[in-house]
């Protein structure tokens, strides 16, 4: 039999980088914080994991990556992503892409001041709104940038995030989005190891001149006698 | 024999290999060059399908344990941003140690420093002695051969 020489190269389809180095906790540990922000929406979280992620994702955004996509999830990538970063999601997770943003289970954006609009991907349908797709959006960090208020479930009072890099449409598609709950899509910021989670249900307002209320956000009838002074509050109400 | 072919082969001389038998024959191979895994050793099932006579419609004969492993050989500190060789290894079982070592193998079959050695130490014994072994079963299968006859009775 003769004997082969290979290309001492590796074959494109093959990454450089490691994934997890250890799968199963390094998995469990990232899902937790990624459940966490979702839970709190606007506080950024540390990832406690250490990962050699390619050029092109941020090491937060990388462990969500192997988190969260299999062998089940078509992903959207946006073009400005290199090769090697799809070369290593497809090794690591085994994930599909999709060029179709409507049939997208995430969607993975680096570059968010020349993303699609909010409503270009899947919003769920009624009886399905959890098939809606849910966006992983790299930023530089959270201390930059103009400061945007926060309210809606998870958050007591209003919670303050700055967010350098995302266009000020982004915001204003946020608005509707809302408008179309129980359906829309959730969003995940990512900068160096920290995450924040921007679920469906967040009210979000860039300037802090306009009343929350006033934009077709759901808000608690309740909440509105009470703001409006009808009820004193609810502890009176639900009181013995 | 193109080099996928050949590459087809070494591996599947390397996953049929005995993990213990393999073992000791990588061990004399002296010491190898430094690793990393790309994916560590790692057990899992894969379905094992077949065809009724080997013409029918597909079915699923079951699912089969498989350990598989993905090494890439560390570039030498000269060159830290070398391409180096990346060998896969998958192996029927859940010796982790198997499909580490078999993944190992290949990655050293494709650099040309150690192609021939691996070849001539590891493959090209393990293979002879895999052949032996087959054709000393199916002289063992053939001694037991039956013949029958239908005797027709003249009536």
């Amino acid at each position: 039999m003769s004997t082969a020489h290979f290309h001492s190269g590796h074959p494109a389809q093959t990454p450089s980088l490691p994934g997890f180095q250890d799968r199963v906790q390094d998995a469990q540990a990232t899902f937790r914080v990624l459940l966490e922000a979702l839970a709190h929406p606007g506080s950024d979280r540390p990832i406690p994991v250490h990962l050699a992620s390619p050029a092109g994702l941020n090491l937060a955004c990388a462990a969500a990556c192997l988190t969260l996509l299999d062998l089940d999830t078509p992903v959207w990538i946006q073009p400005t992503l290199s090769s090697e970063v799809k070369t290593w999601l497809l090794f690591h997770t085994g994930c599909q892409f999709t060029e179709d943003p409507q049939a997208a289970a995430f969607a993975l954006i680096n570059d968010p001041q020349i993303m699609p609009a909010l409503n270009t991907f899947q919003v769920g349908t009624a009886e399905a709104p959890e098939i809606s797709t849910t966006l992983l959006i790299q930023v530089d960090n959270f201390h930059a940038g103009k400061s945007v208020s926060l309210t809606g479930p998870g958050i007591q009072h209003t919670q303050h995030l700055t967010v350098p890099g995302l266009p000020a449409s982004f915001w204003t598609e946020r608005l509707a989005n809302i408008d179309l709950y129980p359906l829309g899509v959730d969003v995940f910021l990512f900068a160096e190891d920290r995450v924040v989670g921007l679920p469906r249900t967040t009210v979000s307002q860039q300037s802090t001149s306009v009343n929350p209320v006033n934009h077709g956000a759901y808000v608690e009838p309740i909440d509105l006698l009470i703001s409006s002074g009808e009820i004193p509050d609810r502890l009176t109400l639900y009181g013995p | 024999m193109n080099s996928i072919s050949i590459r087809q082969n070494w591996m599947a001389v390397l996953a049929k290999t005995h993990p213990e038998v393999l073992e000791q024959t990588v061990q004399a191979l002296g010491e190898l060059p430094p690793y990393q895994f790309l994916r560590p050793p790692e057990v899992g099932l894969v379905m094992v399908r077949g065809r009724a006579g080997g013409t029918g419609q597909q079915f699923n004969l079951g699912e089969m344990t498989v350990s598989r492993c993905v090494v890439q050989l560390s570039p030498p500190k000269e060159d830290p941003a070398a391409a180096m060789a990346v060998g896969f290894g998958y192996v029927a079982g859940r010796s982790l140690r198997h499909a580490e070592l078999a993944a190992v193998c290949d990655a050293l079959l494709q650099t040309s420093e150690w192609c021939d050695r691996v070849q001539t130490s590891v493959i090209a014994p393990l293979q002879a002695s895999h052949e032996e072994q087959q054709v000393t079963q199916q002289n063992q299968t053939a001694s037991t051969q039956v013949n029958f006859f239908n005797l027709v009775r003249g009536e």
